[in-house]
């Protein structure tokens, strides 16, 4: 009620979202969706919202609405369901999305909202209700998506950190009776009570061991299925010793008990590898890739959706009916635009461009099914089965680990043959405990994921982590031209205030029928001349690949195919009746940033080449603007692939394929994501070389970052060897140096991240 | 000190007794959202007199 005692004159924010209302419109709200659903809102006696809103802190932006019909048609065979909502942004949204049973008593029972997941769970009174509380929702301003069965990798992880909390708290509290035990055994109690308090450790400690840490078996069973040294061997061999070792002493009375380490041991490691497996799922999951590309269809298989003009395709599908246009270029990189007959595929993420006539298309493949949903998957696949195994594994710690254990079992065997077998024992479970590189082991992969968070946030997609990795021993950068340092996309050099009015129409009434690159950008140059014209309606219109326009209306008109002159730019020439009126030169021009960006790049000690097919001139031309002294021109693809070995390319997914998959490392910056997730390693989403920066600033920072993990944990185990093989360190300070060094380790890692962010 | 072995298994039972209520609030998913029950305390609800003022 507030709000509305402010003139109308003042408010230039949108009542309903906050964001500026465009000047042409009158009134309130920025948009008609606005406008809607806060009249919805007021009506429904709903006004707190906004009070809530005025008052509360807004974590995230809230965002005009975009109101199209959608038509939902979920079916559900439960009652208890989640929506994923997009447009979830403070707590005013949980206050409105929480009186939902209030305002639909008859269809939901009860819902709550996880704020930072912005996934609403609730329980429905009537299965068929669904749509109607999904659309009650899409009034409020929210959009919502069903969270089925099939993508329920969220539920998984829930199911798993569960599970993972229950073990660590099982195994706390054990522990913590143990070390009370303990107390009165250290304290030297005898007789009975020894007995007690030995025999209530021992029982304790069974279910530590056998349930709680049954994660330590699973893994080193899994280890040895895959033939790799397990890195949890070590510390599973540790743990049994000191369990077998100390029920023997028991059952002899020589009270030799390690059940307090054993324990103690099971709860740091199983609590440090917890928070780990939380610090790495927060940094994973708001990143979803897929959830850059969600889907907002909700029509289902077999539906005929007719396409909108120059919106996203949200589905897989077989055109029935109609012909049109389709941007093509997320997958295969190609810019000119595909013509769609019946019978042809289209593509969730490609863009329907034109038609003259409607075309629909049945839909045959929805949401994570689609063909781009089912790449990303594939990179996402492909991204953690690269760092887990490959970088770990391979490494020095499997090494380590084989050393670790032969020394123990040596040692354990000369002190056995001294026979000082409890000595012997209490030096080796340390030993097996302090050395145990899981610190390491886990915090490689932590770094890369970090790394590529942060990448992805600014807009790289990593394909190969490992590239990361071999950057830094890479000093020769070579750049692709056309589309990586210029614009891949074509500048019309013409003076169109020089020709007539009526010439000027007919150019722009040409150009406006075709899709070829250099009519665009003629129509470009129109609007950036800001000439306006009107549009002839051509009795002949025609447009002959590869040579040129024709149009007829009293007089011939042509706009004739560009040819390449002697200056390396191509130019083509618009005639009235066979006579030239104007010739339009077309070029590429230079990327704003690229100037800039190759300088840092030279500062940062790198040598810069570019590599291109085209002609000399050009080349040169561009190479000079730019401050680049090495430069490769008429070079086919065998050639530059030859060239570029050991080096790092950066160029087109498509063109340059053949080269990117030759590099050491591969950047692709345009082409189309499929074929660029084939041939290169690493994708950028955004066009041109500005984020090449980021990427080798982050690749140095890994170097160090893992530089500076390997040598904290190597000094930290050597140290903590020698004092625990001379005998100088309890088991039991071992189990609890071992977790707080690897913490430390994961610690310095983040620290350095959150640094530079 | 024979007090001690009626301490020890009242101090277990105690224990599992926690242990248990941690078990149950574990599986009834309390550690999941430690976000937005902190946000929903604060809304104030409405007493039926304030709500028919607002109508």
């Amino acid at each position: 009620m507030k709000l509305s005692n402010r003139s109308p004159v003042a408010v230039v924010i949108c009542k309903h979202c906050n964001s500026l209302i465009p000047s042409e419109r009158k009134g309130e709200f920025c948009c008609n969706g606005c406008e809607s659903v806060y009249g919805i809102l007021m009506n429904a006696g709903l006004s707190e919202y906004y009070q809530l809103k005025e008052d509360g802190v807004c974590f995230k932006a809230p965002k005009p609405i975009q109101h199209q019909a959608l038509r939902f048609e979920y079916v559900t065979p439960v009652f208890k369901n989640k929506f994923y909502l997009e447009g979830v942004h403070c707590s005013a949204c949980l206050w409105l999305l929480e009186k939902l049973p209030q305002m639909m008593p008859e269809s939901v029972k009860t819902c709550s909202l996880n704020l930072n997941t912005s996934v609403l769970s609730f329980e429905l009174l009537d299965l068929s209700h669904i749509n109607q509380v999904a659309q009650r929702i899409f009034d409020w301003g929210y959009t919502p998506h069903l969270i089925s069965d099939s993508d329920q990798v969220d539920l998984k992880i829930e199911k798993e950190n569960r599970k993972r909390l229950l073990d660590l708290g099982i195994a706390g509290a054990i522990t913590s009776n143990v070390m009370l035990m303990s107390i009165p055994l250290y304290s030297g109690v005898k007789g009975n009570f020894q007995t007690l308090f030995e025999v209530l450790s021992f029982v304790l400690a069974i279910p530590s061991l056998f349930y709680s840490g049954r994660v330590f078996f699973k893994n080193v069973y899994s280890g040895i299925k895959t033939k790799t040294f397990p890195i949890d061997g070590p510390i599973l061999l540790a743990l049994l010793v000191a369990f077998f070792f100390s029920t023997y002493s028991l059952v002899v009375g020589t009270h030799q008990l390690y059940f307090d380490s054993l324990t103690a041991l099971i709860f740091l490691l199983l609590a440090s590898r917890y928070y780990l497996a939380r610090l790495r799922q927060s940094s994973q999951m708001n990143l979803g890739i897929l959830d850059f590309f969600q889907s907002k269809f909700t029509g289902k298989i077999g539906d005929l959706e007719k396409l909108k003009i120059d919106e996203k395709i949200q589905f897989d599908g077989i055109v029935r009916k109609g012909e049109g246009w389709c941007d093509y270029s997320q997958f295969t990189g190609e810019s000119d635009p595909v013509r769609l007959h019946a019978g042809d595929p289209v593509y969730a993420g490609t863009v329907f461009l034109d038609a003259s006539q409607d075309v629909w298309v049945e839909v045959q493949k929805i949401g994570n099914q689609t063909r781009l949903a089912q790449l990303l998957q594939k990179v996402s696949e492909i991204q953690s089965k690269r760092t887990v195994t490959e970088l770990v594994s391979d490494q020095w710690s499997q090494r380590l680990l084989i050393l670790v254990t032969s020394i123990a079992v040596v040692s354990l065997a000369y002190f056995l043959y001294l026979g000082k077998v409890a000595d012997g024992i209490s030096r080796i479970l340390a030993l097996l405990i302090v050395t145990c590189p899981c610190a390491l082991a886990l915090a490689t992969p932590l770094v890369f994921t970090l790394a590529m968070k942060s990448l992805l946030k600014k807009g790289l997609l990593i394909k190969d982590p490992s590239s990361l990795d071999r950057l830094p021993d890479v000093e020769d950068i070579y750049f692709d031209k056309t589309g990586t340092l210029t614009e891949g996309r074509l500048q019309a050099e013409v003076n169109l205030s020089q020709i007539s009015t009526i010439d000027q129409s007919a150019l722009y009434s040409l150009v406006r029928l075709s899709r070829h690159p250099a009519s665009r950008a003629i129509e470009r140059a129109f609007a950036e001349q800001k000439i306006l014209t009107k549009v002839i309606p051509w009795k002949f219109f025609e447009e002959k690949m590869g040579v040129g326009l024709f149009a007829n209306q009293g007089d011939d008109y042509s706009l004739s195919r560009a040819l390449i002159t002697k200056s390396g730019y191509t130019e083509s020439s618009f005639s009235k009746n066979g006579i030239e009126i104007c010739s339009v030169i077309l070029r590429d021009q230079t990327r704003s940033e690229s100037k800039r960006i190759i300088k840092e790049l030279m500062d940062r000690g790198f040598e810069v080449h570019i590599l291109s097919g085209d002609h000399e001139k050009p080349v040169q031309s561009l190479a000079s603007e730019l401050g680049i002294n090495h430069y490769y021109f008429l070079k086919n693809p065998e050639e530059k692939a030859k060239i570029v070995q050991g080096s790092i390319m950066i160029g087109d997914g498509v063109n340059d394929s053949l080269a990117l998959s030759e590099s050491k490392v591969s950047i692709a910056v345009q082409g189309g994501m499929e074929a660029a997730i084939q041939s290169a390693q690493v994708y950028s989403l955004k066009p041109g070389i500005s984020l090449i920066l980021p990427f080798v600033d982050t690749a140095r920072l890994v170097r160090k970052t893992l530089r500076q993990n390997f040598m904290m944990s190597t000094s930290y185990n050597l140290i903590g060897a020698i004092l625990s093989l001379s005998g100088h360190m309890n088991p039991l300070i071992a189990a609890v140096l071992m977790p707080a060094s690897a913490l430390t380790v994961f610690w310095a890692s983040m620290i350095r991240f959150k640094e530079r962010s | 000190m024979d007090i001690i072995w009626f301490l020890v298994p009242a101090a277990l039972m105690l224990g599992l007794g926690f242990l248990g209520v941690f078990i149950w609030a574990a599986k009834s998913g309390q550690f999941e959202d430690l976000e937005t029950p902190a946000v929903r305390m604060l809304f104030d609800e409405k007493t039926s007199e304030e709500k028919e003022n607002v109508k």
